[in-house]
């Protein structure tokens, strides 16, 4: 097999450590926090374990909720080490990228079954406070569980 | 204080953030955070990069970038990629298909190890098994590619700061 085989059929290794009513429980959370906003302004949100695996999607095209699950791993442990470094904190609570059209918002969630992150996609007519406000309750609950 | 910039690739497990710290004169930046994946055999596995800094002389310094092992985080592959003067391929002898996990990186970082320069290192190599360290030279070849392939143990400063003294030789003669 060539390194070329390889990238279509990578070994998808996923977490084993994470159960399904974990995945269920993330799932509903991450699709109560969408409906919430009736389609206005939040385009969808994933919850991915540290070290980049996806645990439960909604409102996200899977490849695209895969992709960013290993993207927010990445950013979020930079933001640790920026939040360590310049001695605001041990963790970052969230990280803001703004583009031209949207924002993605990436917060650590630090879930007894290892520590995960929570990523959302919203529009610029998204309601920031309204946003955060439903964001922290989806990474307090997931937190609990 | 002319600076380099090197970069420190590989399969995971292959020891790219060991091999940062085993020379790095400031305390290493890490970003590795808790694997979920049990295949990978590790507790910890690097998802942003790895940072270290080492001085040759007076006049020059060495940044050391370690990336992500796992294809999925490719595209710090590129970032980390971009004004490299240098690459170390790192390659665990113990995963299941050492030479695939070459060929991936090979293939990743081409325009690198054709513009710059490289060295490819066996790590935890089991002398008995195959591949041996002339199939990877060999392997190398059929790819077209040049550099030195060798074995080392990157927890030992000394072997590390062999590999560099490989790919310095390289800069230099490209110069």
């Amino acid at each position: 097999m060539n390194a070329a085989a390889a990238r279509t059929a990578p070994p998808r290794s996923s977490p084993k450590s994470i159960d399904d009513d974990l995945r269920a429980k993330a799932k509903s959370l991450l699709e109560q926090f969408v409906n919430q906003f009736g389609g206005v302004g939040v385009w969808g949100a994933v919850i991915s374990t540290v070290d980049g695996f996806d645990v439960a999607m909604a409102s996200m095209p899977e490849a695209e909720g895969t992709k960013l699950s290993a993207m927010a791993s990445s950013i979020s442990a930079i933001g640790d080490m920026a939040v360590q470094e310049v001695g605001t904190g041990k963790y970052h609570q969230c990280i803001t990228i703004e583009g031209a059209d949207g924002y993605i918002f990436i917060l650590n969630i630090s879930c007894s079954a290892g520590p995960m992150i929570l990523s959302i996609a919203a529009s610029k007519e998204a309601m920031l406070g309204k946003l955060m406000y439903y964001a922290r309750q989806v990474v307090e609950k997931m937190t609990k569980a | 204080m002319i600076e380099h910039k090197i970069i420190f690739t590989g399969s995971v497990g292959a020891g790219k953030t060991t091999a940062i710290q085993s020379i790095s004169e400031i305390p290493p930046v890490r970003t590795d955070v808790l694997s979920s994946d049990l295949t990978i055999g590790k507790d910890m596995t690097t998802v942003g990069l790895d940072y270290g800094e080492i001085s040759l002389g007076e006049t020059e310094r060495l940044r050391l970038y370690g990336t992500p092992g796992q294809e999925r985080f490719a595209f710090m592959w590129r970032i980390l990629a971009q004004g490299a003067l240098g690459v170390v391929i790192l390659v665990d002898h113990t995963r299941p298909d050492p030479l695939l996990d070459l060929a991936l990186y090979l293939d990743h970082f081409k325009a690198l190890i054709r513009e710059t320069a490289c060295v490819v290192v066996i790590s935890k190599m089991v002398e008995s098994h195959s591949p041996l360290l002339e199939d990877f030279s060999e392997f190398m070849r059929q790819k077209q590619m040049v550099c030195p392939v060798i074995q080392a143990d990157v927890r030992d400063r000394e072997q590390v700061l062999w590999i560099l003294d490989l790919l310095l030789v390289q800069m230099e003669t490209r110069q």
